[in-house]
């Protein structure tokens, strides 16, 4: 499932930025976006345009195990590949809105 | 005095030469006439002499397909027939541990309809957060992956890392993209607007 949205934010270091947005999401949801090894399971993906004052985001938590879902970089369609290290997320999907309180 | 000699009389045979009373060299210097236009050039056919009107401006004089006369042409443009270019000033970060596309690094490559005739370079620049991860980058004609590169980084102290990849392709109007992916952690694309400016282009080279 994919979180898009946009926030008037900025940052200095778009790296450190990133890493803050997976652990608040780690932290108020039971998912694994952080993949200590290459051999480990992931849940979901973030990634992040950090274009100064309208940050675009686009959150990903998968709904089926051993397909990735991303964003098309023109069309916004969603892109399904086939990948053995994404699992399932079985919890319940949080809201748009929940996604977006982290802020 | 005309070519009658003007004392009455037939013009002897004679030839233009620089023996004395031959007739003498003609002076083509602002003196001999001819039915020409402005700007003519002459030429011969084998038997006569030809008038070669002149050209419109920027054309060039060659030889004509038969290597038998000159002719006015206009030249080709010469250098690349087409560019695209693009320099995103955003910075991408992803954590996908498949390649995603980055944001603003799409481009449409030139349609020649020709094979192997399209040059495509990125350049790049990237960090990733922590150390036993990589950054992974490729490039990619449509759906297929034309070159591939990644950065190993032992993590965010080694600061950035810069690269480039560079291929040929067929240029056929497809979207060339640029798309990148770590292991499971944090990976920047990163720009800086005084220090780097990646930036994808395409061009038509043959």
């Amino acid at each position: 499932m994919m979180y898009k949205f946009t926030k008037k934010i900025s940052c200095d270091d778009p790296t450190q930025c990133c890493e803050d947005i997976i652990n608040k999401i780690e932290t108020k949801f039971p998912v694994k976006i952080h993949a200590p090894t290459k051999n480990d399971f992931v849940n979901g993906h973030i990634s992040i345009n950090h274009i100064n004052e309208e940050h675009q985001f686009w959150i990903f938590i998968y709904s089926s195990s051993g397909v990735h879902e991303s964003a098309h970089g023109i069309t916004e369609y969603v892109i399904e590949t086939k990948n053995n290290r994404v699992k399932k997320f079985n919890g319940t999907f949080p809201s748009q809105k929940e996604i977006e309180s982290i802020f | 005095m005309g070519f009658g000699g003007g004392g009455g009389g037939a013009l002897p045979n004679h030839e233009h030469t620089n023996i004395a009373l031959d007739g003498g060299p003609l002076d083509f210097v602002n003196t001999t006439i001819a039915s020409l236009s402005a700007g003519s050039t002459t030429f011969s056919d084998g038997n006569a002499l030809q008038e070669l009107v002149i050209g419109t401006p920027a054309q060039s004089l060659v030889v004509n397909g038969l290597g038998t006369a000159p002719e006015w042409i206009t030249p080709a443009a010469g250098g690349p027939t087409t560019a695209q270019y693009i320099a995103t000033g955003a910075s991408f970060s992803t954590s996908s541990v498949t390649f995603v596309d980055v944001t603003n690094m799409t481009i449409t490559l030139p349609n020649t309809g020709g094979t192997l005739d399209c040059l495509c370079n990125v350049f790049m620049s990237g960090e990733i957060a922590v150390a036993a991860d990589m950054l992974m980058w490729r490039l990619v004609k449509d759906t297929t992956a034309l070159v591939y590169s990644e950065f190993w980084l032992t993590g965010a102290a080694e600061g950035l890392k810069a690269g480039a990849m560079s291929c040929l392709c067929d240029g056929d109007g497809d979207p060339c993209k640029l798309q990148m992916q770590t292991f499971g952690n944090t990976g920047t694309f990163r720009v800086s607007a005084t220090e780097q400016t990646p930036c994808l282009s395409a061009f038509a080279v043959g």
